[in-house]
Formats: C-alpha cells, structure tokens, sequence
C-alpha cells in the first residue's frame, strides 16, 4: 500500500512528541499534525513541565515507572547538549517538603530522579511549619521552548501541521489511513470521554532571577519551579472546574502560600496568571480502537488523559503511542494484501 | 574618635559597618570615614560570581575556617529578611568534581545537604569520577556594596574618592585608627612579600537556563586553574583562571580560549550562551588572612593601624567573620585609649 497516512490531533506535548515518536518508528508514514491551538496556547504552555510524576489510579504502577523513565533518560541526554538551550530542557534541585508524614516514604520514582535522600534537620529549618521533607534534582521542560523544538524536529522531517479544529474523528477517514488521538482535555468532547475531567490549575508565572531551587509541597497545592526566565508558582487543584479565566482571589491567595515557603519572592515582578485544564483521568487512555461507518474504517489510536503527569511521562506513552500505530499499520497492510486475493 | 578604613571593597565596607553598628552607641563621637581610589562597580569584589566557597583544604588555618562559618551562618540567617534581593543574596547548589577521592572539606558541616554524588550524576561529567553536592549561598556583590555603602550612609559614614599613598596621609588631622582593607594593593602602603596576586580572568555570560554551580578540580594545575560555572541572578560566571604573581588586569585572548573551551566542554548546553563581558581581576592572595593591629611609630606620633587584607579567593566567603574579629581588635583598642585617658589620681 501506498505510505500511510497519520493525523496526530492535538499540538500540545502529547500530541507534538507522539508525532515525533511516529516518524521514528515508521519513517515511511506520512504525519499531519491537526490542532485548534498551537504553542503558546495549548494546556502544555500553562504548565511549569516539571518531572515529578504524578501517580495514575489505574495503571500498574511498574508501567509508570517504565514511562517515566523513557522520558527522563530521554530529556536527560538532551539536557546535557548543546541543544538544551534550544528546546528549554535543563536540570533543576530543590526540596519537597512535607506538613504530615506522607504515607509511602519513598515514590515509585524515587531512583530515578538524581540524588534523591531525605532533607537533614538543617535544610527543614528553613520551613519551620514543614516535618520532614526530600532532596532530589530532577529536569524541567519550559514551554513553548520545548514545543517550539519539537514543531521544528516535525518541520525538519516533512511533517505538516494545520490549525483545524475537529469535531469529529470520522470526518477525517477519507484523508487519513489511521488517527492518534491527543486531545488532551479536548477529547471530552472529541469523542464523549465522560470519564475525562478537569482538575483546573491557575498559576502565576514570575520574574524572580535569583530563584535557583524548586520547593514543592508534598500536598501537591503549593509549588514553586524556576524555569529559564520565569518562575512558575502554584497552584490550584479544581476538580470538574472548566473555567480558563484567571481568579484574582486566587491569584493573591497562591502568591502568599509561596511567599510563605519563600520570602524571597515578594520581591518578584511581572506577575503574569494562566490557567490551565488538566486532562484528568483514572489512567492514561493508550488504546488502539476501529471506527467504522458503512464498511469503512478508520483506526484511531488514543493517547490522552495525562492529568497532572503530561510531561513527566510524554516520552514513554508516545513511543507505546508510536508503537500502537504501528500495529495499526501492520493490520492494514494485512488487511490490504489480503484484499488483492 | 575618628576612624579611616581604606578600601571599599566586600572588605572594607562590611569592616566599616561592623564597627560602626558595635561601637557607634558605646562612642557617641565615632567618625567613620572610607578612603578608596575605586568604588563599586570596579572593585575587585565586583568582578566575583559571589559563591560562598572556601578552598579544599583549609590547611589548619582553624581560625579561618571559623570566619567562614560565621559569614555563612550570619548571611544564612538573612535569607528570609526582605533585604536579601537588595543585598544580592540567595540559595544555590552545585557541584564540586574531581578526579580521584578527596577527602571531605573543612566546610562539610557549614554548608547545608551536603552529600557525595551518586555514579548517575558523574555520569553528566565524563572525566570525573567523585565529587559532592551542596546548597550553598550567592552574595552578589554588584548588589552586596551599594547595599552596605547604603546601610554606612544611613548611620552617616562619609565616603572619600582618594588614592591613598601612605597611612600617614589619613591619620593626620585628627584621625585615631586606620583600617587597612586594600585588598591586593596593600603592599604598596607597606610592603608585604606575603601578599601577591592571584591573576583571575572570567566571562560573563547570559545562561539563565543553568541552575547549579559546578567547580571543577585538578590537583595538578591547583585551586581556581580548572573550569567553574556559577549561575548569578542575571548572568552567569564562567572561569577557571589562576596566575600567582601575574599583576595584569588585561584580558588575555589565551585566557579566554581557556575558559571557554574548558567550560563548554563542561557543560554542553552552554555553547548556545551569549557573552556579555569579559574581566579579569587580581585576588589578593597570602598564605594566610592578615588580621591584626599594629602601631606604627613616627617619631613620637603613635599611629594605630588594623589590618584586614590578603583574603584571596574567598574573601566574599569570609568577610563578615573577618569584619566582626576586625571590630573586636578595635574594640580592645578603644578600652586601650579609655584607660589611657582616664584622669590619673593625683598624687
């Protein structure tokens, strides 16, 4: 058959690095990226794209950890190039601190992050309401660099991409042979996922240099993370909230809970508020699935519902994304030689 | 009382607060004055990234290390204040790397979360096989000296634009004690065989992407002559220059391909980096820190002189314990003079 013809829904860090992902794997495809926004308008912008996995319900936990290592190997390399600058990837420490005592003593990811060792007594003085707390360095993705890069890879390889909102998966089967489906948070209307939801996360995004160390409460809701220029603080967890319009309630609210880790960032500038839907789910949805309508078919691969662990796990869901397709593939070309008989 | 620091540089502007914040309520009559031919931005404490790090080996100089802990303990404790962003002062970690085992620093305990790196981390830095971690402290001078030259002139401190060529010069007129913090000039108000300069050159570079310190080690060509990274607030410092008894302030071309290539070596993701400057600078080296009185006889005129100089490398790492044991020889100077002055019984 003829090289068969992908179209990846969705330009955030899902749908970007599936993309990409495919190109690798099955260099003879043809790949169209479709999406209503674009860098630095997609959910992934919003985010700081820091590499602290968040933990999915539903999936074995050794698959996640699997995932998560992919990518931080991955972005490792890259991180250590010349590249780095380029595609906003770059090492960051700092602490995770914790009110409580957390119930797992050490995450599923502990060894894969670097230097990863409980906090000393004299690093916890410096939260004085915190009990305990974890050292380790981990890597950070700033967007759009990161997206940029990663349209610019696509660019370089023949990849087109085309801002087209799609109602519908079906009303692509006459120009394409097979459909990834990284929507994100889209895919609640996409294709009805009604066990897709919003966890809506506001943050402010500041100018604050002299910030060189993460901070991380272990509560998950407050969080400061220096990127290249900016430093992202957080946040918000809203379940069921669809709301994308900054609160200023809000607004005051996270910069005080971060103040209170770091004084220091009172005299942050430029505070500048985004919100962002996290596309949350149970587990991620990594499925192969047939559409058909009156003898045609359309193969669909999904690869959405990352909540709060997009970028930790990107890599590793799109290259099993990447490999779902060429499944797909391999049925259509049995499916075609089968046919000339 | 009138006192006359020289220099203003890290040294002696801190020396200067130090003793006018301790004595200046014990003598109502103190008169600070601060005599330097250069001010911030060119000083040589301007030139530094500003990382708090003593060398390796603290050779037995316990005292020394004393210093140290105390300036990091006392800046540690001004992390929180809102005057830290004015003062250049925050939190950063990073890497120290070699290529053998050595032993653990004097500073270990001083500095905080201090650990050996993991053989996954050495895995970023081909060529090095040990080194550590830690959190340890920027003070950024281009903000640390208009803080201080701000706090002196707020308790009324005057500041003098002088060259000064003798002590004689500014302990005429009424002047009781000299500080002498002149840094890597010293010998040229008394000579001193001691003190000689450590030929410094660095590049500033715009980086923001890079998060850590890294310092790199090599017993063979010694402390400072082996590539180091350090990320400020707004540029990055890369160096790795060290040139006992080379007094120019010139950069050397060499130099500069040194720096670079070894640093981009180093650290891959800078080679992308824009250079914003280039400077070189002279650290005022000594075998050990010359903090101590001494009264300098002309005829029958008694001049009281403190020394405070010859901090090499790590001056801004060792300023405020040096400034404190600078203010407290001038205290046991002042109970001296009282004495002295006490009106004696008649007999």
């Amino acid at each position: 058959m003829a090289a068969p013809k992908v179209a990846v829904v969705g330009a955030g860090v899902i749908g970007l690095s599936t993309a990409l992902c495919i190109t690798e794997t099955c260099p003879s495809c043809s790949v169209t990226v479709l999406s209503d926004q674009f860098s630095p308008n997609t959910t992934s912008d919003v985010a700081a794209g820091m590499l602290i996995p968040h933990t999915y319900p539903g999936t074995p936990i050794h698959v996640q950890k699997q995932w998560f290592k992919e990518t931080f190997t991955y972005l490792s390399a890259i991180s250590n190039s010349a590249e780095a600058s380029e595609a906003g990837i770059h090492l960051v420490s700092g602490w995770q601190i914790f009110k409580n005592m957390p119930k797992e003593e050490l995450p599923f990811w502990w060894d894969i992050v670097l230097g990863f060792r409980p906090m000393s007594a004299a690093e916890l003085q410096k939260f004085p309401q915190h009990r305990f707390g974890q050292a380790f360095m981990t890597l950070k993705c700033d967007c759009p660099p990161y997206l940029l890069w990663l349209e610019k890879r696509l660019k370089s390889t023949g990849v087109q991409m085309y801002i087209r909102k799609v109602s519908d998966l079906w009303e692509l089967h006459s120009e394409y042979n097979i459909v990834v489906n990284c929507a994100g948070i889209g895919a609640h209307q996409l294709v009805g996922d009604k066990k897709l939801f919003p966890i809506r996360g506001q943050v402010l995004k500041v100018h604050a240099p002299w910030v060189k160390n993460f901070i991380r409460d272990g509560d998950g809701l407050t969080y400061i993370y220096p990127g290249i220029h900016r430093v992202t603080l957080g946040g918000t967890r809203e379940k069921e909230n669809w709301s994308l319009s900054p609160d200023p309630g809000t607004t005051k609210e996270i910069f005080d809970r971060c103040c209170s880790l770091e004084p220091s960032l009172q005299a942050a500038q430029d505070i500048e508020v985004k919100v962002g839907l996290r596309p949350s789910r149970q587990c991620v949805r990594l499925q192969r699935e047939v559409l058909s309508q009156g003898g045609v078919k359309l193969l669909v691969v999904h690869n959405y519902g990352h909540g709060a662990g997009g970028f930790s796990v990107h890599r590793g869901t799109a290259k099993e994304a990447a490999h779902l397709v060429g499944e797909c593939i391999a049925a259509l070309q049995g499916t075609s030689s089968r046919a000339k008989l | 009382m009138r006192v006359a620091v020289i220099g203003a540089g890290v040294i002696g502007l801190s020396t200067a607060l130090c003793i006018h914040e301790q004595y200046h309520g014990l003598v109502p009559s103190l008169e600070v004055e601060v005599y330097a031919d250069r001010y911030t931005p060119h000083t040589t404490s301007d030139g530094a990234a500003g990382l708090w790090q003593p060398y390796l080996s603290d050779q037995g100089k316990l005292q020394e290390t004393l210093w140290n802990k105390e300036t990091f303990d006392y800046l540690l404790g001004h992390l929180g204040s809102p005057a830290a962003k004015e003062m250049g002062l925050f939190l950063i970690s990073g890497y120290n790397l070699f290529t053998q085992p050595v032993p653990d620093p004097s500073w270990k305990n001083i500095v905080l979360g201090f650990r050996n790196l993991t053989p996954k981390e050495l895995e970023l830095f081909p060529g090095y096989s040990y080194g550590w971690f830690n959190t340890a402290l920027m003070l950024e001078c281009r903000s640390y000296l208009p803080w201080l030259t701000n706090r002196l002139t707020q308790r009324g401190v005057k500041f003098f634009q002088k060259k000064v060529e003798s002590f004689q010069e500014v302990s005429g007129d009424g002047v009781d004690v000299v500080i002498n913090c002149t840094g890597v000039r010293a010998g040229e108000l008394q000579p001193d065989p001691e003190l000689q300069p450590g030929r410094g050159q660095v590049i500033k570079v715009l980086a923001p992407w890079v998060k850590h310190f890294i310092i790199t080690h090599d017993t063979k060509s010694g402390i400072y002559n082996s590539p180091y990274v350090i990320p400020g607030s707004k540029f990055t410092v890369l160096g790795g220059i060290y040139q006992h008894g080379n007094w120019s302030q010139e950069n050397s071309a060499q130099d500069h391909k040194t720096i670079w290539e070894n640093c981009c070596k180093l650290l891959p993701a800078l080679q992308k980096a824009k250079i914003v400057e280039e400077w070189s600078g002279l650290r005022p080296a000594r075998p050990w820190v010359r903090l101590e009185r001494e009264t300098i006889r002309h005829g029958h005129v008694q001049r009281e002189v403190i020394h405070n100089y010859g901090h090499g490398g790590f001056g801004i790492t060792i300023h405020w314990g040096c400034a404190m044991a600078a203010a407290r020889l001038f205290g046991t100077l002042l109970q001296e003079k009282k004495l002295a002055s006490l009106p004696q019984p008649r007999l």
